[in-house]
């Protein structure tokens, strides 16, 4: 019935992916500032004789649920946006929703979203 | 308000309710209902708060009275008395505020009388009325609890409303002034306890998103407070019951009195908007309440950014008139700030005396001199002490006199200055801006006196978002975290700090001007005040860069803080490492001052990553990026404005000099140097030494050849003289110009003028081949002894960042001498410094080579060789 996309962006992409998303008539989400890599490493300044490793690279991560049927238009909306072509450009995950429910008038289902 | 000539309401709106027709019959359910509905009708129309509360007042008189006569009037003729207390006895009952009773017993309660009480109080409940009622004795009433402080603050309010009214005069005129000033060592720490609960529950600031009108910081507890302050200030000092604005010079009691009718406004306005008791001055209740007009003196509509300007300048003074009424209070009770006066009274000094945890003047005519009135604000700067009440007023009396005539007089940066570096910097400007000092000096920040920014980002106002920043900054050195251990580092490196914190504290005053872009326009107020407070030319160019430049680190965070098109644009931008480590601290206070939860340790970190990255940029990036004779900019313009007689000398000087030599020399610097460079003739030197103000600064100028760096650096160390600081830079045409910080650790030339010469004649001698430097090494001066330091020496090779030059960064304790034994060694080995960037934090010193063989990058070999030798070098005196 509904979709939870979350969505790995690089930091520098999250205005583009939000003004697409709000394009498209997407203005709710949640983001979360977030670290990590895949396969893209990390490297090493040194600053006054100290290492600084960096391994987990800074990232944003956007969580939202939408309806089934507008899944696919939101994946491509914010692929397109943060896309680089570079490493490191993120990665989208898809799950399924069972419920939603509107703490303030308990409502259910897409309606609540 | 019990005798009444019955007319209904409807008719004539404008008369007192009790004048209703056939308002004697009405069962009291109704006639609360319709007294009620009438009031909030008239609030509909005249939105005027006071009078609702008033009204309301009256109507809860009326009906308990009737109430009094049916119920208890009869059985009890004496005895017994109603008294109003809390809010409903300071007569300001709000719509939907509790009622407390109190049912004042000259003897202990009966059976008989308890079940009178209570058909009156069910009446009253059947009503809807919130009712808290108590009953007590007199004798109740005169003991002190002191685990139950709170009732007797509640006797502070009390107001006869039925029954014998002897009674409650009793309690009012005798008990309660005994037991208060019986108990007022306990009443009032009470108080401040009470207080500073509240205060904390509210983090301690008027400024939040959606604030509660009643208990928030500023809120209209802050007025009940300071009522009760001066009742019991008044009952100390005098015996009597006092009005609280007595004790407020007349400007403060307007403001006070303006404050508390915009807030009982917009209370009541919560009230009815909600049909209850809901004090929270909610997002959407903000729009309505601006729209409405509620609380403001022309009752127009308004946007709600205005309107929520106007509730803070409100609730500002509610602060204000809360803290003098307490202190005034404390001040009969010496004994209150025992603990703080003790501690801080050891501040005091020949000036200023700390009393009841205020500063007061030794002579308090004094302040009158405005050299001594910012001397008292570098007190509170330091001490973190407020002024006492006496003090503000009468900088506030003195601040016209010093607009007329004695402005032009004062040296405001001087003070300004010293204040500014301080720990509590942010309090002294708060209390300047309070008095209206802070306006004087910047009138610009007047625009931005409480201008709210109405989004769900910002928390605060644009000038209390100024002082946090500045606090933020200042309690880098209380960090705890090891985020903010690394940004407290780079605040201690900084030249010049007080630069740093005026522009901080002037970054945002271009958002109080209507204007596209309120950084270009903060930059220009900024540019033209700063020339008549007294700032060099030097120091304004570095404030208004950061002003002009204060979201820049900000936007290269919301960029890949690894790529290096985004570090070099932002390493371009600063030019220098101290305007780096201003502009990343500026950033940091900036963001932390946004809101409490604004600088995670996420964005904290992603600022230090950039920090690193620009600053390794900027040592690694000296000799590719050089000036080029076709490049035209402000500071070349400004040169040739300074030096005209240069001409075509000007680029032929400049013409493939690294950049870098550019932005870390201003113009004035850049015209003697081309002036020095254009004296020296064959194989001569320039030479020029200054003081600086621990330093000695020396400056060269002379045509390239070996050895050059390695000879003054060994001069130098046999003079005694530790380098802290150089640059080394050459121009296309070989052209040196090489600037050395250095220290005179024995005070050769500190204490002997004639020595001067001499010195630059050695110097002179050594470069040019007349004194072999193994000469004069050898009466080289036993070093002083520093503390034994535990740095790490490191090297770093790196062929990457220069296309030209290999980069040998080394990073090592700081002794004397230290940077000729490493540049001896880099001769021996035939290694040739293109550049260097001699730096000294604390006792390491930092230090980067670029270095050539034979106009090429160094081989492996090479390196290695070089390695060896200095490691062999450095380790041989650590």
């Amino acid at each position: 019935m509904m979709t939870k996309i979350e969505a790995i962006i690089q930091t520098s992409k999250l205005d583009a992916v939000k003004d697409a998303l709000l394009e498209i008539g997407i203005d709710g989400m949640t983001v979360l500032e977030a670290r990590g890599h895949g396969r893209q490493k990390g490297h090493t300044e040194f600053y006054r004789g100290r290492e600084y490793t960096v391994d987990l690279l800074p990232k944003i991560k956007i969580e939202l649920v939408v309806p089934d049927e507008r899944t696919e238009e939101v994946v491509k909306a914010i692929a397109d946006a943060a896309r680089t072509g570079k490493i490191g450009d993120g990665k989208i995950f898809l799950s399924r929703i069972d419920d939603a429910i509107r703490i303030r008038n308990d409502e259910r289902g897409p309606g609540a979203l | 308000m019990t005798n009444v000539v019955p007319v209904p309401f409807s008719e004539n709106p404008d008369r007192p309710l009790s004048q209703d027709a056939a308002y004697e019959d009405q069962p009291i359910k109704e006639l609360y209902r319709r007294g009620s509905a009438k009031i909030q009708q008239q609030f509909a129309e005249s939105r005027s708060g006071r009078a609702a509360i008033d009204e309301r007042t009256a109507l809860v008189d009326d009906i308990v009275q009737r109430l009094w006569n049916t119920h208890l009037a009869p059985a009890y003729p004496t005895g017994v008395a109603i008294v109003a207390i809390g809010g409903y006895g300071r007569s300001a009952l709000y719509p939907h505020s509790d009622i407390d009773l109190l049912f004042l017993c000259e003897k202990p309660e009966t059976p008989q009388l308890k079940a009178k009480i209570r058909t009156l109080c069910q009446e009253l409940w059947d009503t809807r009325m919130r009712l808290s009622p108590t009953t007590k004795t007199m004798d109740d009433c005169g003991r002190f609890d002191p685990n139950n402080v709170e009732s007797t603050i509640a006797l502070l309010d009390s107001r006869y409303v039925a029954g014998e009214q002897p009674l409650a005069d009793y309690l009012h005129d005798k008990i309660v002034p005994s037991i208060i000033v019986r108990e007022s060592q306990s009443i009032l720490e009470r108080l401040i306890e009470i207080n500073s609960d509240r205060k904390g529950k509210y983090s301690n600031t008027i400024f939040h998103l959606e604030p509660d009108v009643k208990d928030c910081v500023g809120g209209l507890r802050e007025y009940h407070l300071g009522c009760w302050a001066a009742s019991i200030h008044g009952l100390l000092k005098d015996g009597v019951w006092v009005d609280p604005k007595q004790y407020l010079p007349v400007s403060l009691r307007t403001q006070t009195d303006q404050a508390v009718d915009f807030l009982a406004s917009v209370r009541c306005f919560l009230h009815y908007r909600s049909g209850r008791d809901d004090n929270k001055l909610s997002w959407d209740a903000q729009e309505e309440a601006a729209k409405l007009g509620i609380g403001m003196e022309s009752g127009t509509a308004s946007a709600p950014a205005e309107w929520m300007r106007a509730y803070f300048r409100n609730a500002r003074a509610l602060d204000r008139f809360a803290a003098q009424m307490m202190e005034n209070a404390a001040s009969q009770k010496p004994t209150l700030f025992k603990q703080i006066q003790n501690w801080r009274s050891r501040a005091s000094n020949a000036d200023f005396t700390v009393v009841n945890g205020r500063v007061r003047l030794q002579q308090p005519a004094a302040i009158n001199d405005p050299d001594m009135m910012m001397r008292s604000f570098e007190f509170v700067a330091e001490h973190g002490v407020p002024l006492s009440a006496a003090v503000e007023h009468k900088i506030e009396e003195n601040i016209p006199l010093l607009t007329s005539t004695l402005g032009p007089m004062v040296d405001w940066w001087r003070h300004l200055g010293s204040i500014l570096i301080r720990p509590f910097a942010g309090d002294a400007l708060r209390a300047m801006q309070r008095v209206g000092l802070l306006n004087l000096i910047f009138p610009d920040f007047q625009h931005i006196d409480a201008l709210v920014l109405r989004d769900l980002y910002h928390q605060y106002t644009v000038d209390e978002h100024t002082f946090l920043a500045i606090d933020a900054l200042h309690q880098l050195s209380d960090s705890q975290s090891e985020w903010e251990s690394r940004f407290l580092q780079l605040l201690d490196e900084i030249e010049q700090p007080e630069l740093l914190v005026l522009a901080i504290l002037l970054h945002d005053v271009g958002k109080g001007v209507e204007s596209d872009d309120h950084v270009k326009m903060g930059e220009d107020l900024a540019r033209k005040r700063l020339e008549t407070v007294g700032i060099d030319n030097r120091a304004t160019a570095t404030v208004c860069f950061l002003i002009a430049n204060h979201l820049e680190a900000s936007l290269a965070m919301r960029r890949d803080i690894f790529d290096l098109t985004n570090i070099r644009d932002l390493a371009t931008r600063v030019g220098t490492q101290d305007r780096l480590k201003m502009l990343v601290l500026l950033t940091y206070a900036d963001i932390k001052a946004v809101n409490r939860y604004a600088l995670t340790p996420w964005k904290a970190d992603n600022l230090w990553q950039l920090y690193i990255a620009t600053s390794n940029f900027l040592n690694h990036s000296v000799d590719e990026e050089r000036f080029h004779a076709n490049a035209e900019n402000e500071q070349l313009s400004r040169i040739r404005l300074l030096a005209p007689q240069f001409g075509k000398k000007l680029k032929r000087f400049l013409e493939g000099i690294p950049q870098r030599y550019l932005s870390i020399h201003s113009a004035e610097e850049i015209a003697v140097h081309i002036d020095m460079a254009s004296r020296v003739s064959g194989n001569g030197v320039q030479l020029k030494l200054n003081r600086q103000g621990q330093l000695f600064l020396l400056t060269l100028a002379m045509q390239d050849r070996p050895m050059i760096f390695c000879n003054i650096a060994g001069t130098l160390a046999a003079w005694g003289m530790n380098i802290v600081k150089a640059d080394a830079f050459a121009n296309g045409a070989g052209m040196v110009l090489d600037t050395f910080y250095f220290a005179d650790q024995f005070r050769t030339l500190e204490l002997n003028m004639e020595e001067w010469t001499h010195f630059q004649e050695s110097i002179s001698d050594v470069l040019t081949g007349k004194t072999p430097l193994e000469t004069l090494m050898k009466r080289r001066r036993s070093e002083a002894k520093g503390p034994k330091a535990t740095i790490e020496t490191k090297l770093l090779f790196d062929d990457e960042s220069s296309s030209r030059s290999t980069l040998l960064e080394v990073i090592t304790p700081d002794r004397p001498g230290l940077l000729y034994e490493m540049s001896a060694q880099m001769a021996k080995l035939s290694c040739n410094i293109e550049a260097s960037l001699i730096d000294t934090e604390g006792r390491t010193a930092i230090d980067v080579f670029y270095l050539t063989s034979s106009g090429q990058k160094l081989t492996a070999e090479q390196k290695k060789k070089l390695e060896k030798a200095l490691i062999t070098a450095l380790a041989a005196k650590s």
